[in-house]
């Protein structure tokens, strides 16, 4: 199974794309689980995920999010300000399995 | 186009190192944190003011013909006390403890370690006992400071080795207990010599000399119109522009002032007296950020019913729900108002404007001020509003300011859909 998690500054925002994804991953029958969270439950989460999408609002986080992330392997991306902004669940979903290889 | 791409570049080169390096400092994140994990206790203690003092005297009288008129006996002097009334000691504790975890050391020993540290400083009263005052709002400065003085001295000491080591055959549990006496000791000895040394000034106490020195001046300034208008007004704004999140970056630096502010108004409400302060926490999340940063609400709506343009009428229905709930940044990447000229200008406007007008009704006290209940920050407006001061005439505010900023957003509006139009069609 693909664990995937969405952080922003509370988990609200990413949420909305968070739905969108399940949706797309859902009609892909994709065996995922995906969740939004706090940037603050960074560092706890890290060694749990196989992919951590950062939201564009944060991405200056993202050397010390790379820096949690990769001793346990996890992938990290940030989402594109575009993708962002239309909730591209399909297009960010896509990528995350880019992110390891997986072609869906 | 081509200004706009070395503006990007701009942005990318200079502004986001720069950010990145005051969001990613330990220190502040440590502070935020620690702020951050005491904020559930603060709202179960909120809802209980809510209820036990609520604003509508006419309810309070009802529930008082019920229950009685000692019904709300658990409010102020039950959960108040054990809740919002002790944020300065988890502040102290959250503050090193997040420190510690940031510095991946066993982080529970600072947690506990900052409380010792915090009370070695607090000066007994008179007749013995400590102050109920000392572990609120006005030791807040003082919460943050020594915990992150004793956290610290514990991860220098723990990464120094400076700790009693255990035979291998001691089980790990047992040889962990041991780990933070050394350090404990070392933070004894220091604090118990910091307070003699406060006893010798003027000031008599750790505790007083950061209030007076630090915490009161910074809340004067941090908590002034000019000041409010600069950090949550232009600066806040000006980060969103830039697709970065200006309430975090804005937060990292001032959250300690605005809720320190926030509990002496508490303390103040409590006591029945003057409320001090207008700008807390909670003035900003349901003024400034209100239905998210730049007041967008009702350029959604604009967007959902009144767009011509078919990729602005569907981001309006899809970033609705979450905008009522001050949640927009599905409006400001989706219109996109990130990097966008046009869309800028009211967007700085408005919450500027919208601080003008509450701040200046709230001084006049043609409103009521923040009574210090937290309220989550994702509370619609009016509740927002009238749960933070009491006052209904605050809800009434928000709406007001929300219309408003409708009529600052229209022709821009009308303007940026013009052209997502031509777009769609060429």
């Amino acid at each position: 199974m693909v664990k995937i998690g969405l952080f922003c500054f509370a988990g609200m925002s990413t949420s909305v794309l968070l739905k969108k994804m399940l949706e797309y991953a859902e009609e892909k029958g994709l065996d995922c689980s995906i969740n939004a969270y706090a940037e603050t439950k960074m560092a706890d989460m890290a060694p749990q995920l196989d992919v951590v999408l950062i939201g564009p609002q944060i991405k200056y986080y993202q050397k010390r999010i790379e820096g949690l992330c990769a001793p346990h392997g996890t992938r990290t991306m940030v989402i594109s300000n575009v993708d962002f902004g239309r909730m591209d669940g399909k297009k960010v979903l896509t990528e995350a399995y880019g992110l390891l290889g997986i072609q869906i | 186009m081509r200004t706009k791409e070395k503006f990007t570049d701009f942005v990318e080169q200079k502004i986001m190192p720069l950010v990145s390096v005051v969001s990613s400092n330990k220190i502040l994140l440590a502070i935020r944190d620690g702020l951050i994990l005491s904020m559930p206790v603060m709202i179960v203690g909120s809802i209980a003011i809510v209820i036990g003092d609520f604003p509508v005297p006419a309810v309070q009288a009802f529930l008082a013909s019920v229950f009685g008129e000692n019904w709300n006996w658990w409010n102020w002097d039950v959960i108040n006390p054990a809740t919002m009334g002790l944020v300065a000691i988890f502040t102290t504790c959250g503050v090193a403890y997040s420190y510690a975890k940031s510095h991946e050391v066993e982080p529970l020993p600072a947690g506990i370690l900052a409380i010792v540290a915090y009370f070695l400083l607090l000066v007994q009263m008179d007749g013995g006992g400590f102050s109920l005052d000392s572990f609120g709002s006005q030791g807040l400065f003082m919460a943050i400071i020594s915990g992150l003085l004793s956290s610290a001295i514990y991860i220098w000491l723990i990464k120094k080795n400076l700790v009693i080591k255990m035979p291998d055959s001691v089980p790990i549990s047992i040889s962990r207990s041991f780990t933070a006496m050394v350090p404990m000791g070392v933070v004894v000895v220091l604090f118990v010599i910091i307070r003699a040394v406060f006893a010798m000034t003027p000031y008599g106490s750790a505790n007083d000399f950061i209030l007076n020195v630090l915490q009161l001046p910074l809340l004067g300034v941090g908590t002034s119109f000019l000041g409010t208008e600069i950090t949550a007004g232009f600066f806040n704004t000006f980060f969103w522009i830039f697709g970065i999140h200006g309430t975090l970056i804005v937060q990292s630096v001032m959250q300690p002032i605005w809720d320190a502010a926030k509990y002496a108004n508490l303390a103040a409400y409590q006591s029945g007296l003057q409320i001090p302060y207008i700008v807390t926490t909670e003035y900003l999340d349901h003024f400034v950020f209100l239905t998210g940063s730049g007041l967008t609400l009702p350029l959604c709506i604009m967007c959902a019913f009144r767009a011509k343009s078919q990729q602005l009428k569907s981001l309006g229905k899809l970033a609705l729900v979450p905008s009522i709930f001050n949640v927009n940044e599905p409006i400001i990447y989706g219109l996109p108002i990130v990097m966008n000229p046009i869309m800028a200008i009211p967007f700085f406007i408005t919450p500027m404007l919208s601080i003008a007008i509450s701040y200046l009704a709230m001084a006049w006290n043609i409103v009521g001020r923040p009574t210090g209940v937290a309220v989550p920050f994702t509370t619609p407006a009016p509740f927002g509003g009238f749960l933070i001061t009491g006052d209904i005439k605050v809800g009434i505010l928000q709406i007001l300011i929300l219309l408003l900023a409708a009529l600052i957003y229209w022709p821009f509006f009308k303007i940026w859909d013009k052209k997502c139009c031509e777009e769609e069609n060429a």
